[in-house]
């Protein structure tokens, strides 16, 4: 069974994508290195934008690792590199 | 009773207002303040005219990142208060972007705080900044420099 996710596109990866782009998951969740895998696929535009270095999950506010599991219902986001102040 | 102001603004700073603001919170036991404007330029490095500076911010981790930056701040230097005030969203050429601001009982300190925390919200500061030049609307996506990371890792050899 899945459900449904919602993942917003900080900064210029929503140039490649709509700003909130809509995954169905697995009830369990998933690991941040096959949700980005997924929105690879899903959005080829974003493919190699997603591997650049400094790009980051947040997940509920707080930055995760590629091992950290999302869960139906969280808040996500992906960064790219900050431009910073 | 002085303490630490950490402000992300949605609208224009006021740089005399938001100084006196602080200056007013001084204690007797103060001997220096030191404060930094950043300003939006009309004119990139390149020489292009912009129209606009345009910063995009992420829920509470733009704050945070900003408050944290402040605690560290407050941590590696002896001060009696401190400020950082960051703008959102777009900034026209000359308005200001960002002030810092420290107090402390000698100089050395004060110049040292304000200079650090520029450094560090120059490149940790979670914003997404872009130029937009005149008569257009693409986004020109701005990225720290290597001067920007060489400033801000020159405190991490102290």
């Amino acid at each position: 069974m899945t459900r449904h996710l919602v993942i917003e596109l900080c900064g210029r990866l929503a140039d490649y994508a709509p700003q909130q782009i809509n995954l169905d998951i697995p009830q369990a969740g998933i690991s941040v290195a096959h949700l980005k895998a997924r929105i690879a696929h899903d959005y080829p535009a974003l493919a190699t934008e997603l591997q650049r270095p400094g790009v980051r999950l947040c997940v509920d506010e707080t930055i995760v690792t590629d091992a950290h599991i999302v869960k139906v219902g969280a808040t996500v986001a992906i960064f790219p590199i900050v431009s910073g102040g | 009773m002085s303490q630490d102001v950490v402000i992300l603004a949605q609208d224009a700073i006021d740089p005399a207002a938001t100084l006196n603001d602080f200056i007013a919170h001084c204690t007797d036991s103060d001997g220096a303040i030191v404060h930094f404007i950043g300003l939006a330029r009309g004119t990139n490095h390149q020489g292009h005219p912009v129209s606009a500076l345009v910063l995009e911010h992420y829920r509470g981790v733009t704050l945070a990142s900003m408050q944290n930056i402040a605690a560290a701040a407050r941590e590696r230097f002896t001060l009696s208060q401190l400020m950082i005030v960051h703008r959102t969203g777009a900034i026209m050429p000359q308005e200001p972007i960002v002030l810092v601001a420290a107090a402390s009982a000698h100089r050395r300190a004060a110049f040292e705080a304000a200079d650090y925390m520029m450094d560090r919200l120059k490149t940790e500061a979670v914003f997404w900044k872009y130029e937009l030049h005149p008569g257009s609307t693409i986004k020109h996506w701005i990225e720290p420099t290597s001067r920007d990371t060489d400033d801000s890792q020159r405190w991490q050899k102290d």
